[in-house]
């Protein structure tokens, strides 16, 4: 049996490559980036609702990057325009199939089963694709459809490949490579837009079934932050105030700067 | 304990949550301290830290607990090429910072900031090419041990033993130039202010 050589730092005196090793040990992270971390990869578990370690909670860090851009552009965006888009998007010939059908929610979840009204929107037309059910125990009535393309997107770490093996009970990956981007976004506003005007007429259970359903969809979605803040939003509707202010922590500690983070502090009432 | 119980199946949510919060506790001054001597800058090194969390966030169920640092300095260490890729660092050594960015004021017998030293540091280690460095900086500097570096960088015991000869090699060379050339300069400074110089030595 071999033991290992003494160290450097160890045996010598205090010669310039020793003190420069020891310095290099007491080096020490910021002290709000620890937190940050630990916040954002609450952040990512939350999204999913999902009891079960998915591929679905997947790098957020990696998508807050274009949620941010993606919230600007969004933002500006008038309702009407949207239309206008979803409108033209239709008369494109996607054959693209969108991702996997959403998780069951969490056995914690106080939703009940829903039957999500599914809009006239774009993504119907769009997607030709027959209707799989996924776990014939669910009495979810949103479309399932298939999975096609697990190709890897490029900030995710193999996240697809651990997604394959997850635990039953989880989403698959999304779908969604580089050249289905753009086909995405529209579906991402069409779902977004869905659970904005639930949350806009008080269906707080459709909404955060439709938020739900965003999150598992588009794991990586570019409106994951716009969905946490609905989210929060459409649980204080239901009075949940304590789950809406632990979420709305989460978001703040590790986002604190962006947009999201300005709406929940006032939707909060909060003032840090 | 259970003799069985090697990838136990997550119970809750707060349950692995609880245990990501113990492991990010315990290890996440070392991973952001391996990914900064890999060479990420301050921001870099935030950032591949928190990545390298949400990989463990999403893999917690497969992390055996004895292997909890292994896994995210392995997790750390790919993270961190994609890092340097991205911000095309080179993968080779670089020799020509010890020459240019050794301030002449220093003076190598007076005591240096803990900055300095920190700069100086990262200096030497990138005269190290990546596969050597990332053995030196495990072991001298995060002194985990040897049977762990190979768990981590995935490398025959064999392998990371010869790595960290040839590490140490390349580290005292690089020492003694960098050592060289300043008490050169200061011999040059103080030659300048000074007046007569004694010989060299």
């Amino acid at each position: 049996m071999t033991t290992d050589p003494k160290r450097l730092a160890d045996e010598a005196h205090d010669e310039l490559g020793v003190r420069l090793i020891r310095a290099g040990r007491r080096v020490k992270p910021a002290a709000d980036v620890q937190r940050r971390a630990l916040a954002a990869a609450s952040l990512a578990a939350t999204a999913t609702l999902s009891t079960s370690a998915s591929g679905a909670a997947i790098t957020l860090l990696g998508a807050i990057k274009w949620t941010v851009i993606g919230l600007s552009a969004a933002g500006v965006l008038s309702g009407a325009t949207i239309v206008a888009m979803r409108e033209s998007e239709r008369r494109l010939t996607p054959s693209f199939v969108p991702s996997a059908p959403p998780s069951p929610p969490s056995a914690g979840a106080s939703l009940p089963p829903p039957v999500r009204p599914e809009p006239p929107s774009s993504s119907q037309a769009a997607a030709p694709a027959p209707v799989v059910p996924e776990k014939s125990s669910e009495a979810h009535a949103p479309l399932h459809r298939p999975s096609v393309h697990a190709i890897q997107p490029p900030h995710a770490v193999a996240s697809t490949a651990e997604a394959a093996t997850a635990p039953a009970g989880s989403a698959a990956p999304a779908a969604s490579n580089a050249s289905s981007r753009d086909s995405t976004l529209t579906e991402e506003l069409a779902a977004m837009d869905d659970a904005r005007r639930a949350v806009a007429s008080g269906q707080s259970a459709a909404a955060l079934q439709a938020l739900d359903d965003y999150a598992s969809r588009y794991p990586r979605g570019r409106f994951a932050q716009e969905a946490f803040v609905l989210r929060i939003e459409a649980l204080m509707q239901r009075g949940e105030r304590g789950a809406a202010t632990a979420l709305a922590h989460q978001l703040l500690t590790a986002y604190p700067k962006s947009p999201a983070a300005r709406k929940v502090r006032a939707l909060l009432g909060l003032t840090e | 304990m259970p003799p069985e119980v090697v990838i136990a199946p997550p119970s809750s949510d707060v349950e692995r949550k609880g245990r990501l919060d113990t492991m990010v506790s315990a290890h996440f001054a070392a991973i952001w301290r391996f990914l900064r001597r890999l060479g990420l800058s301050d921001v870099d090194a935030d950032d591949a830290a928190q990545e390298v969390v949400l990989v463990a966030a999403r893999k917690l169920d497969q992390i055996a607990p004895e292997s909890e640092l292994s896994f995210l300095l392995s997790t750390a260490f790919r993270i961190a090429r994609r890092f340097r890729s991205r911000r095309d660092l080179p993968s080779a050594p670089q020799e020509s910072h010890l020459e240019t960015t050794v301030d002449p004021s220093f003076n190598p017998e007076q005591h240096l900031s803990h900055e300095q030293e920190c700069e100086l540091l990262d200096q030497v280690l990138q005269t190290l090419p990546m596969e050597l460095r990332a053995v030196f900086v495990l072991f001298e500097i995060e002194e985990r041990p040897m049977i762990e570096i190979a768990e981590v960088l995935g490398l025959p015991p064999g392998t990371v033993a010869s790595r960290l000869r040839r590490a140490r090699k390349a580290w005292q060379e690089s020492i003694a130039r960098l050592q060289s050339r300043m008490r050169f300069r200061e011999r040059t400074r103080k030659a300048g202010t000074a007046g007569v110089e004694k010989g060299p030595q």
